[in-house]
């Protein structure tokens, strides 16, 4: 036993010297252990993005980007999808610790308003000169959201709700066309919204009824929604995995979502999209290069193959979203299962500034006190 | 001095040291930065949003009102505004009694009875700990919903349905499936040590098998309960996800509400909850141990015999067999539903979902979750951990029982790594030791794979120190004292007398120890830096889609994997021969 307490000692003792300690040097500017050169002198663009866009279950764009990328250019692509996603970056800055990334994808407006409200005017964003990016200008009005055009608008989708037409059958009801209907009889028990605080989905349809109902009447409006027995879930995956076990009719979730009920080969009565009054709400996503970066050109060549017409419409195709330029060409097939709304809502970087966190904790606080 | 002396003299306080600044790097200095924001208002003292919190009638609903005008209490008496906080108490309270009542009979089962693959049974109730909050409610959605089993048997029966999912009932019930097991094992634990000659004494002196048990037993179980108690209550307590999954947001808990104020980066308020929930599960917690520190009873030369489940006809046995439907129906429902649901696609029955998890293993991207590795991750992380927290913790259970002043603080303390809101663990880790300290020029940074296992073993060991303590405790000090006084070493008797007599308390802690290395989410994606550190759960999440699929089919490679292990744990612990 002696032995066993010695192995214990010295076994916690390496763990205290090699806990994967390391010490870098400080007055390194932006590099840090990962960035930089690889071993054969090529470049390295580090390209922070969110967990789906380089690891889904179905398809995601990261590798084929990244392959096509450097097939094209002599540069490697090391992609870093951090757990706390853009929250990883804001918590780096907010540390005064360096970034060690050059560029963002998958920036959201909630995301630059947050980072923007945290940080002040020493943002955590530069911008391209998009005299350099050859298809800039091909880039939907709609989808702009940045007025300082940091982030480039890259793809987009559409929040909107999906039922299952099997369940109203059975019940003789028509599917809801307005938010009123959702609030009502025929509907009670009907709704799964992905929860604001967590979700980026839930947060933009809580968005989607402030733009309808103003921001004085939203909150009456949500209570008369749960008093229905609307509910409000995790997040995204356990509302949709309520949704797909058959616990309501309908789920806030995305106009894409038939492309993935057509590859399994599921029910396409259940999975129909509407979108109330019409309306379906724009989820953008843009591309931005962290302030510090000293891959500037790279990056920015980076983001001009992005917006290049094809690679648009892969990358599009491999996100299950749509693209953000007026000029990518869908297969037929995938262009006819993305449904789109005939009027598009979203609200830019200046209707969100000042307003979100108010907005979301007082809804919050309503839901909760129930 | 002969080695034994040396080793006792070097290797303790070595022990002691070691284990000191692991709990010291790992997680008082991580949680202590963030914390302290609680207290810190631009570098000055205050307590204005611990004061803020404590008046705001979101958090304490008539309580707060209360301490403005405290006619509010007898007004609205019995039926208060429980407010957040309140809430989760409220809640936690219901999960406890719950659990206790499906746990009890479980550990009845497991300690007084034999049948076929008890011991299979018994290694498997640590199993609900492995599993992701995700995958409990995909099972639970399956059992208990609308569709679910439940509701298709009562239908077929003729009987009205239940509406069960988002209310409050399914919440309880979703905790006892978590913890009820626990306190079943801890309590068979101390049940089998229950020394035989005792209880037939007290027959002998005439009195009922009632009697005896209630005179006899109780009180030698009576630690273990509520040590399982209180660690139900803590877990319901600091719940979080399973809530919002089962229940949404309007059962919201103030777990809820410190991740909802990180993502707000508003860390006042989310530091002022955390330090909130922290002093009253500690508190709780200093509670317990007073009471604990009074109970001293003889150990078990001989356990009490057990009785073949299989048999005649008897009022226990038809009790049991009850039992056993009820348990079916809330542990082996939700994990069959899983199982079934990794099994079926559109068209039903389907292998395709293992298909994909053997093409992501041979096609996916250096930067993409594959698999085996991350079963061979969390084996690595897991087996690492309780290297490191079962020694630790039998170290600060054998502490906790030895008479000093302020123990039972030092012991409260060792708890702390239970009583602290994970989402403020999470963050300390990562500003403390990903993002590092500067000192002299250089920034120091702690991560990767060890301080993965290591931030498991902190997260862990209480489940040792917490299963051994109530068996430590009640070894008779004059055996000890005897043993030193003929010259046994301090160690000798750790060895000899001690240890063989906390063995199924040291296998109850290890296996669910294991269970909490394997199924820790947060901790392994904060301090996997560089990409490669991924366990299963993080392969559970990744795979998470459209389809149920997926996610549920590397659910079930997770089951089967640490059932194996758990079966092995136990198998092991018994062949080193402190079993009896």
């Amino acid at each position: 036993m002696q032995r066993r307490r010695f192995i214990t000692a010295a076994g916690a003792s390496v763990a205290g010297l090699a806990a994967g300690c390391s010490a870098a040097p400080t007055d390194d500017g932006a590099e840090g252990t990962t960035t930089g050169t690889a071993s054969g002198g090529t470049p390295v663009l580090r390209v922070g993005t969110y967990g789906s866009f380089v690891d889904a279950p179905s398809t995601s764009p990261g590798g084929w980007v990244k392959e096509r990328f450097e097939s094209e250019h002599d540069a490697e692509i090391r992609w870093f999808a951090p757990d706390g996603e853009m929250n990883y970056f804001l918590q780096r800055r907010n540390q005064n610790v360096t970034i060690d990334t050059d560029l963002y994808l998958g920036l959201t407006p909630e995301n630059l308003v947050q980072a923007d409200t945290a940080t002040g005017d020493d943002s955590l964003f530069t911008s391209f000169d998009t005299d350099d990016l050859s298809n800039v200008d091909s880039v939907i009005d709609d989808y702009r959201f940045d007025p300082q055009e940091r982030a480039i608008p890259f793809g987009a989708s559409y929040i909107s709700l999906v039922y299952n037409q099997n369940t109203f059958d059975e019940l003789g009801v028509e599917a809801p066309e307005t938010f009123e209907d959702l609030a009502s009889d025929p509907y009670e028990d009907g709704l799964l919204v992905p929860n604001p605080q967590n979700s980026e989905t839930g947060l933009e349809f809580l968005f989607w009824t402030i733009d309808h109902f103003g921001e004085d009447e939203y909150l009456d409006y949500w209570s008369r929604l749960t008093d229905n027995g609307a509910q409000i879930l995790q997040g995204w995956s356990a509302a949709y995995s309520a949704y797909s076990s058959g616990e309501a009719p309908m789920v806030v979730s995305y106009s894409t979502d038939q492309v993935f009920a057509d590859q399994s080969g599921a029910d396409m009565a259940e999975h129909q999209i509407g979108f109330p009054n019409g309306q379906g709400y724009a989820y953008l996503e843009g591309v931005a290069p962290f302030t510090g970066t000293d891959k500037m050109d790279l990056a920015t060549e980076f983001v001009d193959f992005i917006l290049d017409p094809e690679i648009q419409a892969e990358v599009a195709q491999r996100n299950v979203a749509l693209p953000a330029v007026d000029n990518a060409e869908l297969p037929a097939d995938f262009d006819e299962l993305v449904h789109e709304p005939e009027e598009i809502v979203s609200f830019g970087y200046d209707d969100l500034m000042g307003n979100m966190s108010g907005w979301l904790d007082d809804w919050s606080q309503q839901i909760a006190s129930q | 001095m002969d080695g034994g002396r040396i080793a006792e003299r070097v290797g303790v306080p070595l022990a002691a040291v070691v284990t000191l600044s692991l709990l010291v790097v790992m997680f008082f200095y991580p949680v202590g930065i963030v914390l302290v924001e609680a207290v810190v208002r631009d570098g000055a003292f205050t307590t204005g949003i611990l004061g803020e919190i404590l008046g705001s009638e979101f958090y304490f609903g008539d309580f707060a009102r209360a301490t403005r005008d405290p006619s509010v209490l007898w007004e609205s008496f019995p039926d208060y505004e429980l407010g957040l906080f309140g809430f989760t108490v409220y809640q936690a309270l219901l999960s406890t009694i719950a659990s206790v009542l499906l746990g009890l009979p479980g550990a009845y089962v497991l300690a007084r009875f034999d049948f076929p693959g008890r011991r299979t049974v018994r290694s498997l109730t640590a199993l609900p700990f492995v599993l992701p909050s995700i995958m409990v409610a995909i099972g639970f959605i399956a059992t208990f919903g609308k569709n679910g089993v439940l509701n298709t048997v009562l239908r077929a029966l003729g009987l009205p349905t239940v509406e069960l999912l988002f209310t409050l009932q399914i919440i309880v019930l979703a905790h006892a499936f978590y913890d009820a097991p626990l306190i079943a094992r801890v309590t068979a634990a101390a049940w089998e040590s229950v020394d035989a000659r005792r209880t037939e004494t007290a027959r002998s002196l005439g009195a009922s098998p009632v009697r005896a048990f209630v005179d006899v037993i109780v009180p030698q179980l009576l630690p273990a309960i509520l040590t399982g108690a209180l660690l139900t209550f803590i877990f319901s307590f600091m719940s979080f996800a399973i809530v919002l999954a089962l229940g949404g947001l309007e059962l919201a808990t103030v777990e809820v509400w410190v991740y909802h104020s990180v993502r707000q980066l508003d860390y006042a308020t989310a530091t002022g909850l955390a330090v909130l929930e922290i002093v009253f599960s500690l508190a709780l917690t200093y509670a317990y141990l007073r009471y604990e520190a009074q109970q001293r009873a003889g150990g078990a030369a001989r356990p009490l015999p057990r009785k073949d489940l299989f048999g005649p006809i008897s009022l226990d046995r038809v009790a049991v067999f009850g039992y056993a439907v009820v348990a079916t129906l809330v542990f082996v429902g939700p994990i069959a539903s899983m199982i079934a649901a990794s099994l079926t696609g559109p068209s039903g029955f389907t292998l395709e979902h293992y298909a994909f998890l053997v093409d992501r293993q041979a096609t996916a991207y250096e930067f993409q979750v594959k698999p085996l590795t991350a079963v061979q991750n969390s084996i690595v992380f897991g087996v690492g951990s309780l290297l490191l927290a079962v020694p630790i913790g039998v170290l600060l259970s054998v502490v906790s029982t030895r008479g000093f002043r302020g123990r039972k603080v030092v012991d409260a303390l060792a708890m702390a790594p239970f009583a602290v809101s994970g989402v403020v663990v999470g963050l300390g880790l990562l500003r403390g030791l990903v993002f590092g300290i500067e000192l002299f020029g250089y920034r120091l940074t702690v991560a990767g794979p060890v301080a993965i296992v290591a931030a498991h073993a902190v997260g862990s060991y209480p489940f040792v120190t917490r299963s051994v303590t109530p068996l430590l405790a009640r070894i008779d000090d004059a055996m000890l004292e005897s043993a030193r006084a003929l010259g046994a070493s301090r160690l000798r008797v750790l060895l000899d007398i001690e240890l063989p007599q906390i063995t199924p308390g040291v296998l109850a802690g290890t296996a669910f120890a294991f269970a909490l290395s394997i199924g820790e989410f947060d901790s392994t994606v904060i301090l996997a830096t560089g990409g490669s550190g991924y366990t299963m759960p993080v392969a559970i999440e990744r795979f998470l889609g459209r389809r149920l699929g997926p996610a549920t089919a590397m659910g079930c490679v997770l089951l089967v994997v640490t059932s194996v292990s758990f079966v092995l744990i136990d198998r092991l612990g018994e062949g080193s021969g402190f079993d009896g």
